[in-house]
């Protein structure tokens, strides 16, 4: 390895005349060159940069594991319910029916006829609850033939 | 609530048509179930009686199987007693059952009573097990004779239930023919409601052939026992006559309202 600290540097020219217009081109210094402990650096850190990926890498993966954990948790409870704000509805307007007047006979409040339709209503129903059968009053069961024969 | 209407539809009929029941009625039903119960318990004794004197024939088993015997006989007969009382009772407040017939019935009634304590005489006297057998048989001769009677009069009851919706009808039958020929005389034309009424009016006919039939069912000579079940079928077909009546005439009342 040679040592460059002490190689000249071009540097840029001030004051030069007209013929003499071109930008001189100044060397720029080299930066010098890493020892070999540089190199067991740069080779260190790339080892670090391979274990360091992998670190994260691997907490990567727990993250993105815990966050599916985690809304496969979220999914298997209720959700609670939004309440929806009802918005006011146009009630519809109510259409008015005109009554149809069906005349009726004049004889619907006849007060003779009201009693004959009531007369008839009871007879009805004493038509349909008429008793046959009398269970009260039923014959009793007896033996007729009660004998003590030897 | 659906399972709550009909009880209380059968509530309210209740109260709006009570059975016509005297009290002495309710006394004679007492008194039956009464006598009925004490028989049923005597002829249980008496056959228990019975096996053991036929299986030991010891003089304690025969003097047991006696008593109870006789026990059985008399509550027996009592049972027809009080029987008669009750069925007495019921015609006393049964409506369309002819008064002729009801007097007819206190008289067989009365004669039955006294043939029965006849018998309950004998029952008493006699100690020996062949003189009541002999005793038992005299009942049981008679038993056709008192179970046709009872069973007649049931009919007279029942019969005489449908003879006055029979007559209730009637009635309202008369006020519509009358009220339509009042609607005529105020102008309106009432030939379509009349021709109606005496549509309704025919169908009386199968009521009164189908009433004709109860009564030969139910009402028999002396001596022959009436089918009671039948005439009890025969009576529900002739009450649906009446009531298709009453429909046909409803509606006739629906068509002068309308």
């Amino acid at each position: 390895m040679t040592d460059t600290t002490n190689i000249q540097q071009p540097t840029k020219t001030q004051g030069s005349t007209s013929n003499d217009q071109q930008p001189t081109v100044v060397a720029q210094p080299v930066p010098p060159m890493q020892n070999s402990e540089n190199a067991d650096n740069i080779t260190s850190l790339r080892v670090n940069s391979h274990g360091f990926k992998t670190i994260l890498l691997i907490v990567l993966g727990v993250v993105i594991l815990f966050l599916a954990i985690a809304y496969m948790v979220l999914l298997t409870f209720p959700r609670k319910s939004v309440p929806v704000v009802e918005l006011p509805k146009e009630t519809p307007k109510p259409v008015v029916e005109v009554p149809v007047e069906i005349p009726k006979s004049k004889f619907a409040t006849d007060s003779g006829v009201v009693q004959m339709i009531n007369d008839f209503k009871t007879l009805e129903t004493e038509i349909d609850s008429v008793d046959f059968f009398e269970t009260k009053i039923l014959p009793p069961n007896l033996d007729t033939n009660i004998k003590i024969n030897k | 609530m659906k399972k709550l209407i009909l009880p209380i539809l059968i509530l309210i009929l209740f109260f709006v048509f009570p059975h016509p029941v005297s009290a002495d009625f309710q006394k004679a039903y007492a008194d039956y179930v009464y006598n009925q119960n004490l028989y049923r318990q005597s002829y249980n004794d008496f056959q228990t009686a019975k096996s053991t004197f036929l299986t030991y024939d010891t003089l304690a088993s025969q003097n047991e199987a006696l008593s109870k015997f006789r026990k059985v006989l008399q509550d027996r007969n009592q049972v027809m007693v009080v029987y008669y009382d009750l069925i007495n009772e019921r015609l006393i407040t049964a409506e369309g059952v002819p008064e002729d017939y009801k007097n007819t019935f206190s008289t067989i009634r009365l004669s039955e009573q006294k043939w029965l304590a006849e018998n309950q005489k004998k029952i008493e006297a006699v100690s020996s097990i062949d003189d009541l057998n002999s005793v038992s048989s005299e009942f049981e001769s008679r038993y056709q004779q008192m179970e046709s009677e009872t069973k007649q009069a049931f009919g007279r009851i029942i019969i005489g239930k449908e003879l006055i919706l029979r007559q209730k009808l009637d009635g309202l039958s008369v006020r519509l023919n009358d009220k339509l020929t009042e609607i005529a005389q105020s102008g309106e034309n009432v030939t379509t409601y009349k021709r109606n009424l005496t549509t309704a009016k025919n169908k009386l006919e199968l009521f009164d052939e189908k009433m004709r039939q109860v009564n030969q069912t139910l009402i028999r000579p002396i001596g022959e026992i009436p089918n009671v079940f039948e005439g009890q079928q025969k009576l529900t077909e002739a009450n649906f006559y009446l009531r298709d009546t009453l429909n046909s005439m409803q509606e006739i009342i629906n068509l002068i309202t309308r």
